[in-house]
């Protein structure tokens, strides 16, 4: 328990190679480029969300890539803003990185993907929703099947019943409409991290489908779903949308 | 319990410029080390440590028992003074040029973590009570195989520079660090642990 809070800590993650933003990761990761006029950098945003929303949780950030840049970057932020780093010599990916981080002595861990840009109301309310002792949570939000790397399917209470994998395009059924929307993730988790110390990630994959299905197996999974601004920071298009809502906020 | 403050010293208590930095680094040592013990708040539960790999006599650029004798006075001088408490030096190298310090599997020469363990059962002092403070990567790592609780990584273009020779046997992949830009930063970063533990 951390201040009236049940999130122990936070882990942001952050170790992403951001090839599909090249050659504007060359000289900075993905999560420090820019995301407004004013220099404010993607994970320097959810920083000051994380911060606002758990005022005493730890917050930890893996990286690999360019690790000068990052810790001269971080070196340089407010001390209560600034996170412990967890440098991964050789790049783990995800699933390992969160079963590695759960091995550290916190109960109740939440993982967020350090590329995501998030509306602060919404950042506010999940964070509330969330913060349940001894529960695990993925965020979800609807979006075209076709664009979709996953699907998540709930009962009428919000409980997760399965995972799908999804493959990128193509993935509308026969005789369904371009048009499907299905509940995808969102790239935040939460979870006591008893479940996971001692799960073997055998694949290098995104965070998703089969460690959750993992969890399903051993505890109740419920969602939370997004209904406002939120990006993940995968291609030049996203980061131009998700620069012009921020300056819009602003 | 006291707790163990390690320091690394080229690149941390003068500035890390070129070889041999400790041969004219005893006035700037001494300034940072006085600054930053006035900035932790609770210094007098620390005990002050060096530990630094000097490699000039490995590559025979000073005799080595001359160097030893410096290096030793260096320190000593610090003690005298009360601003270290103890130090540690690996004068090893595994492309030693002086034959008498070339090691490949030396404990001492960080990233392994000979010297923190050392001074840390000479000193009576707990690993998860201790910190280490350093300007490379090595530094964390040999802070991390001694169980250190925090590694302190000062920033800078170097910082994760990796000699090849000191690759061997290190199997450790995740390195964890908290940055800081400069030597009153690190006081920050410590007094903010200090407060938890």
């Amino acid at each position: 328990m951390n201040g009236g809070f049940t999130i122990d800590a936070i882990l942001i993650l952050g170790a992403g190679q951001g090839s599909r933003l090249k050659p504007l990761t060359d000289n900075s990761p993905k999560p420090l480029l820019s995301i407004n006029t004013k220099g404010e950098t993607i994970v320097g945003r959810l920083l000051s969300q994380i911060r606002q929303a758990f005022p005493k949780a730890p917050i930890f950030m893996n990286f690999n890539s360019l690790p000068e840049v990052v810790v001269e970057y971080m070196a340089r932020i407010s001390a209560n803003l600034r996170p412990e780093l967890i440098y991964e010599r050789i790049r783990l990916g995800p699933t390992k990185s969160v079963v590695e981080f759960s091995k550290l002595n916190y109960e109740d861990i939440l993982v967020i993907n350090g590329d995501l840009v998030l509306s602060n109301t919404e950042f506010t309310r999940m964070s509330q929703a969330i913060d349940v002792p001894n529960k695990a949570f993925v965020v979800v939000h609807r979006r075209k099947k076709e664009e979709a790397r996953s699907q998540v399917k709930i009962d009428a209470n919000g409980f997760v019943t399965s995972i799908m994998e999804l493959t990128g395009t193509g993935n509308h059924e026969f005789g369904s409409s371009y048009e499907e929307e299905v509940l995808s993730l969102s790239g935040i988790y939460k979870f006591p991290t008893n479940i996971t110390r001692d799960y073997i990630a055998q694949y290098e994959e995104p965070l998703s489908p089969r460690l959750i299905e993992f969890w399903l197996s051993q505890i109740e999974v419920k969602s939370f779903e997004w209904v406002d601004l939120r990006y993940s920071i995968d291609s030049l298009e996203t980061l131009t949308r998700a620069r012009m809502q921020i300056e819009k906020e602003l | 319990m006291k707790k163990g403050l390690f320091l690394d010293v080229d690149g941390v208590l003068w500035p890390d410029v070129s070889l041999g930095g400790i041969l004219d680094g005893f006035n700037e040592a001494k300034e940072n080390l006085t600054q930053l013990k006035s900035s932790i708040f609770d210094s007098e539960n620390f005990v002050f440590l060096a530990v630094s790999n000097q490699t000039l006599a490995a590559r025979n650029l000073i005799p080595e028992q001359d160097f030893r004798d410096f290096v030793a006075a260096f320190f000593e001088s610090l003690v005298n003074l009360e601003l270290l408490d103890d130090y540690a030096t690996c004068f090893h190298h595994p492309k030693a040029l002086n034959e008498s310090l070339r090691s490949t599997n030396c404990s001492c020469r960080k990233p392994r973590p000979g010297m923190i363990n050392s001074l840390l059962e000479k000193n009576s002092l707990s690993s998860e009570k201790s910190l280490i403070v350093g300007d490379r990567i090595t530094d964390i790592i040999a802070g991390q195989l001694a169980g250190l609780s925090l590694k302190v990584l000062l920033s800078g273009p170097r910082s994760f520079e990796f000699n090849d020779s000191d690759r061997t046997e290190l199997e450790i992949t995740s390195i964890r660090l908290k940055p800081a830009s400069d030597l009153s930063d690190v006081a920050n970063v410590i007094n903010e642990w200090g407060f938890h533990n």
